[in-house]
């Protein structure tokens, strides 16, 4: 939309919709004076603001429209608009048209209604001029199609018309032909038309003289003696034209306007355009608006505005039909479903597939050749080549600072062989892909790796399926193993030390216990009563060990404290049995280690080794409390450990030095040291119940010596760090040995020296381990307070490996210091288990 | 939920009521069912002239066994019809025992026993200690043992006032005693020897003149008990060998006594030994098994398999059943005669610990009493195997032994140095059933 304001005009044009005056430019003349000329500018601006466009609507059906606003002096509220066919004029104030005429009726009535023009043509300044101006502001107007039909037949007919400006009208018109835009821009303007009409015809009445036949070949008329109609369907006669070639040559040479003289088929007569219409037949030559004055690139204001609001355009909620669903889609699905139900519906027949092409395998082998046996081996145990490992963070273009090696690991790749590398590249970092230079290694990969595949032969392994479940050996229930312990029966409290050491004397009824205060103390079994203290060991020593003599006929119990090993007769149970223990022990002579010839063969056969001297215990203090027989060490005793029969018992003296163990027989009071030399730390020892082995277990090793023939018969393996206990089944074929971390091994003495089973159920250090005398029960406790009880049966079958089944866990000792249960035992009858721990107390399982 | 049809009975007259069914819901307790009798007893105006009948509280028994959950699950754990008529009897209820005495000693208490007059107990000191029935202590002696005494036993003698009585301990021997009420004093009569082991257990037969021992040694040994010397015997001859200065010494300490009969067979410690008749006792060891022994022949009867050690064993006339305590903190019942068929007849579980004694009510087939190491004495009813009559927890320690010798008195002894009485009155109901 544009505005022009000439002297006295507001000049503005709406362009295709118009809606509101966007921007108007007023300059007053100076014949007004200010405040009239504002107030009335003011009043066409809202005129056309807000009342016009609705005028404007209601007679503009063509896109584009302009339209003068005069303010004259008498008929100032008066405005007109010029829109293409009509001339408007309104009443601004009361919105009335008050007049509207048809631009030709003003053209054929313009001498006569002088008066109706002047009124618009106040115009003081250039009064001269006032026909001129009048004209063009009455004829500029964009013709319709209609007349641009006819302006464009006017040019086709023109053909005898000779020139460069017709040439290139022509070319123009045959360029833009289909352009209905540029059409309705090649304006002719009318007055010009009329003017030349009155220069050549010298009539004024032809001005308005317009053929109205149309758009139609004017060849047509050729042999007529008129070209068409006018308005009144009066013929319009052609014009007298009988110029011949030289007359046309003449006026070629001698008429200065020739080259812009043009024929007009629709008239047919020559017209001479005026310096205007040259004017734009050049601007459309250069392909620019028809307008000089119209401006394509103004801002553009938007109808609607591009920012977003804030509230919505409506505010009204949705209906509730959007929410409920629709009746009629229920009622079209029913329909479906009762037309399928019928069997009017079917579904859609699938497609069959277009039949196969077939090709010709040009590459199969003629198939009534036999095929070779490698080649269908060879089809039928394809193996896939073997897949490259895939690229890791080190492969990366940009790996991450760790997979960067630093200068040290560059160096060392360096020294290292090619084929010891673990890559055979150096990982860079580069910033970008682009900067990745060529790979250089990649022919010689590419063609290792085609080596790899071509050279190396292939082999399918077999796997196979296992169920894991099943390797693993059916185990009976525990509950069918009973009897083995189950809960905590009896508690025997009274210590007031760490219980290191219990033994239960064969019958099963009285329990000795050994605390560190140096006290042990002999139990009733059945009711947890503390029958007796013994006391009188070296004070403050703790009783490392005791264990009853399992000689039924004698009672007496040995007892390792400090470098002493102590016989007791606790004088409890048979009365006999004591009664003849002590007799027993009176009647005993020392052998006299010096004078004794044998004794010293004895030294000298054990090499020298100190023995341990042997005192009897007569009378004293030490004596009532039960001490019979002393037995000196060299060294701190560890442990003690009987022989079945009950004669010999065996002590422990850890430690550095050759004499670790020490044999002991009771019944000739003798010692004797039978290893010249020990390897390692002795940790304990064991009796074969049966033949006569000795088992010594050092940190790592449990050596099995046959004492009669004097030899080393086996070396167990234990896999352990540090054995801590043995225990032997009381067939002597099996050993459990437990150690420090946590483990408890059975061993198959025939079958290998390597552990048969490993249990690891503990979760702290084994303490001890024991086998069941009768039942075929074992146990072990340890740190974590816990004595695990397991069924482990040995077969007479040699066959049959033994059943071990780990069947209770029994807790209730306290873990503290990070001591658990330190010595268990089995009771000899029952089904029972004793065990001592750090927490001062002795607990009976049943 | 389920109704079902009940009809009550029971032998106790005085509390008849109508026969006719009733229909009661399947979740009714028996304190539910209690109601329901006073209910009735109320309509029949039985209850109204005795105030105290309305005290009585009954206990019902269905199927054999004692209503301790509700109806329905009762019958469920029984797999009996709910359609049927289900026939429920109802007796009076036991009442709680009374704690009725306390004693105190210096140590443990090993065995006790109770007579009409007097309480007799062995003590882990040596000890054999009487006291009268109002809690005093009459006459201890310590002098016969040399170790603990591990139970006591009456011998019912008719010979006036002066009383007879066993101790068995720990030194091997059985002390047969004299006890002169009139002069508080206690005599060494005979010294019995012959066990090798401490004797765990004694039991003196009904007419009070033989007594067997069971002891660690595995052997049970018959005695007699007769406080005489008996002529023609060993003991005679060696007595009248002596010097009569010997001889004063030798009455002083007693005179020895060798078993009668030796019955071999346990192969360990026998912890509990019962009369079944005159010529028949069974014995409990720690080798899981009950034998029956015919003390005429000397031979073994039968076996009875278990598979845990029994600690404890008494044979009740009544119910002719066999009770052991086993160290498996059941309680079980066994018959001794047959050996078809489970030779467990019924458990009583409910103790914590080992049942270190059992005896039988001496009054009723069903009752029995027992103490564990878990410090309670328990009263049961053999027809409510789970759970037991009433839990006595007057004891801080382990309870070594109980007595139901006398029907109105439950007594019982413990580590806690202690001797509980409790008098009960479940002879009473008896009789009244009776």
């Amino acid at each position: 939309m544009s505005c022009a304001l000439s002297s006295d005009v507001i000049e503005c044009s709406v362009s295709r919709r118009p809606s509101r005056l966007s921007r108007y430019n007023t300059v007053r003349p100076e014949n007004y004076k200010e405040r009239e000329w504002q107030e009335n500018t003011k009043l066409c601006l809202e005129f056309f603001e807000f009342k016009g466009i609705q005028i404007l609507r209601r007679y503009c059906t063509i896109y584009e429209f302009k339209f003068k606003c005069f303010i004259p002096g008498e008929c100032r509220r008066c405005i007109l608009i010029n829109c293409l066919k009509y001339i408007i004029f309104c009443n601004i104030s009361t919105m009335k048209v008050l007049k509207k005429r048809s631009i030709s009726d003003l053209k054929s009535d313009n001498a006569s209604s002088k008066d109706e023009v002047d009124l618009f043509h106040t115009k003081p300044i250039d009064s001269e001029d006032d026909d001129e101006d009048g004209n063009t502001s009455e004829s500029d107007i964009l013709l319709s199609d209609d007349e641009v039909g006819e302006v464009e037949s006017e040019y086709e007919t023109s053909e005898d018309e000779e020139g460069s400006v017709r040439e290139e009208i022509d070319k123009l018109i045959t360029l833009e032909g289909g352009d209905i835009s540029k059409k309705q821009q090649l304006t002719i303007k009318q007055p010009e038309l009329s003017k030349i009409y009155t220069d050549d015809a010298d009539t004024s009445d032809e001005e308005d003289l317009r053929n109205t036949v149309g758009n139609i070949p004017m060849e047509w008329y050729d042999d007529f003696p008129h070209i068409g109609y006018d308005l009144d369907g009066k013929t319009i006669m052609k014009p007298i034209r009988n110029q011949d070639e030289l007359d046309k040559f003449l006026n070629k040479m001698e008429n200065p306007d020739f080259w812009k003289t043009i024929y007009d088929k629709s008239t047919a007569q020559d017209h001479v355009l005026t310096p205007e219409e040259l004017e734009l037949v050049n601007r459309l030559k250069s392909g620019k608006f028809y307008d000089g004055k119209m401006d394509p690139y103004e801002p553009y204001i938007d109808f609607f505005t591009n920012e977003k609001m804030i509230h919505p355009v409506n505010n009204i909620p949705e209906h509730k039909r959007s929410f409920i669903p629709s009746v009629l889609e229920k009622r079209k699905v029913g329909k479906l479903v009762h037309a399928i139900k019928m069997g009017i519906l079917k579904p859609r027949k699938p497609k069959v597939p277009d039949e196969e092409v077939k090709f010709y395998d040009l590459w199969s082998d003629n198939k009534d050749d036999p095929k070779t046996h490698s080649e269908l081996a060879r089809q039928k145990m394809h193996i896939p080549a073997p897949k490259l490992t895939l690229p890791g963070h080190e492969h990366s273009y940009n790996p991450p600072p760790e997979y960067l090696p630093t200068k040290d690991e560059i160096e060392e790749w360096k020294q290292e062989e090619p084929e010891d590398r673990k890559l055979n590249f150096v990982p860079k970092k580069f910033n970008c892909l682009r900067k990745v230079p060529q790979y250089s290694n990649y022919v010689q990969e590419r063609f290792s790796r085609c080596l790899d595949l071509y050279l190396c032969p292939r082999q399918r392994k077999m796997k196979v399926n296992i169920d894991p479940e099943d390797l693993i050996p059916k185990l009976p229930k525990p509950s069918d193993l009973r009897p083995f312990p189950t809960f905590q029966a009896i508690c025997y409290r009274g210590h007031q030390a760490i219980v290191r050491s219990i033994s239960v004397d064969h019958t099963g009824q009285w329990l000795a216990s050994g605390d560190d205060n140096g006290i042990v103390r002999i139990w009733e079994v059945a009711t947890a009563r503390c029958v007796k203290e013994i006391t009188g060991f070296i004070a403050e020593s703790p009783i490392k060990c005791l264990s009853w003599c399992p000689n039924p006929s004698v009672s007496l119990l040995a007892v390792a404290v400090s470098k002493t090993v102590v016989m007791v007769n606790p004088s409890v149970g048979d009365r006999l049995i004591y009664q003849a223990t002590d007799n027993f022990i009176q009647s005993l002579e020392l052998p006299e280690m010096n004078t004794d010839k044998e004794g010293e063969e004895d030294m000298k056969q054990t090499k020298r080794s100190p023995v341990s001297p042997w005192t009897k215990v007569q009378s004293g203090v030490q004596y009532q409390d039960g001490h019979r027989l002393l037995i000196e060490h060299t060294k701190e005793v560890s442990k003690v450990a009987w022989h079945g029969k009950g004669d010999y018992f065996a002590s422990t003296l850890p430690g550095n030095g050759n004499a670790q163990v020490l044999l002991h027989q009771l019944t000739k009071l003798r010692s004797q040291n039978p290893f010249s030399k020990c390897k390692g730390a002795v940790q304990c020892v064991l009796f074969h119940p049966s033949r006569p082995f000795l088992f010594v277990a050092t940190q790592r090793y449990v050596r099995v010596y046959n004492l009669v023939k004097q030899e080393l018969i086996k070396k167990l393996m234990t896999n352990a760090k540090w054995i801590s206990s043995l225990a032997i089944h009381p067939e002597g074929d099996n050993l459990i040995v437990g150690s420090y971390d946590c483990r408890l091994s059975w061993f198959d003495m025939d079958l290998s020296t390597k552990p048969f089973h490993t249990l690891t159920y503990h979760k702290k250090a084994v303490r001890a381990c024991c086998f069941h005398r009768k039942y075929p029960l074992f146990a072990s406790g340890g740190d974590d307070g816990n004595v695990i009880v397991s069924h482990g049966m040995v077969y007479s079958d040699l066959m049959q490996n033994p059943l071990i089944v780990p069947v209770k866990v029994l807790k209730g000792h306290r873990v503290e210091r990070n001591l658990g249960v330190l010595d268990c035992c089995f009771h000899p009858n029952q089904p029972w288990i004793f065990s001592s721990a750090a927490d001062n107390t002795i607990r009976l399982f049943t | 939920m389920s109704h079902l049809q009940v009809k009550f009975h029971t032998k106790q007259q005085r509390y008849k009521v109508g026969e006719s069914p009733f229909s009661v819901l399947g979740s009714v307790s028996s304190s539910d069912l209690n109601e329901v009798i006073h209910k009735l007893l109320e309509e029949e105006e039985r209850l109204d002239e005795d105030s105290d009948k309305s005290q009585v509280e009954f206990d019902f028994l269905v199927a054999g066994e004692l209503l301790r959950s509700t109806l329905l699950e009762h019958i469920h754990d029984k797999g009996l019809s709910v359609e049927s008529v289900l026939l429920v009897e109802y007796f009076e209820k036991e009442n709680a025992p009374e704690l009725e005495l306390c004693l105190d000693h210096k140590d443990w208490m090993s065995g006790v026993q109770l007579d009409e007059d007097f309480i007799l107990a062995g003590s882990y000191d040596c000890s054999v200690t009487v006291w009268d029935r109002k809690g005093d202590e009459l006459v201890s002696s310590s002098v016969g043992h040399s170790e603990p005494v591990k139970d006591v036993a009456w011998i019912k003698h008719s010979k006036g006032d002066e009383k007879y009585f066993l101790s068995g301990s720990q030194d091997q021997n059985i002390i047969l005693w004299k006890y002169e009420p009139s002069l508080l004093k206690v005599k060494c009569l005979f010294r019995c020897k012959g066990h090798s082991k401490s004797v765990e257990c004694l039991s003196v037969n009904r007419s009070g003149t033989k007594f067997v021992s069971g002891s660690w040694d595995c052997s049970i040994k018959l005695w007699t008990t007769s406080p005489d010397l008996e002529p023609g015997t060993k003991e005679v001859e060696e007595v009248e060998k002596l010097s009569s200065r010997k001889r004063q010494k030798v009455e002083k300490k007693g005179y020895h006594r060798t078993p009668k009969m030796t019955l071999c067979g346990h192969t360990e410690a026998v912890s509990g030994v019962s009369w079944l008749s005159e010529h028949e006792i069974c014995s409990g060891s720690w080798d899981h098994t009950i034998r029956t022994w015919d003390l005429r022949t000397g031979e073994e009867l039968s076996c009875l398999r278990g598979s845990k050690a029994i600690t404890s064993l008494d044979y009740s006339n009544l119910s002719r059943m066999v009770a052991t305590g086993n160290v498996d903190r059941h309680i079980r019942l066994w018959d001794p005669r047959s050996e078809e068929g489970a030779v467990v007849k019924s458990s009583l579980t409910s103790h914590q610990g080992w049942v270190t004694s059992v005896r039988w009510s001496p009054l009723s087939p069903h009752l029995l009493v027992s103490g564990s190491l878990d410090n309670v004495v328990k009263t049961w009813d053999t027809r409510s195997p789970k759970t037991p009559l009433y839990d006595l927890t007057s004891h801080t320690d382990k309870v070594m032994c109980v007595d139901w010798s006398q029907s109105e008195t439950i007594a019982s002894g413990g580590a806690d140095n202690k001797i509980f009485l409790f008098s009960s009155n479940s002879g009473n109901i008896e009789q009244k059933l009776e």
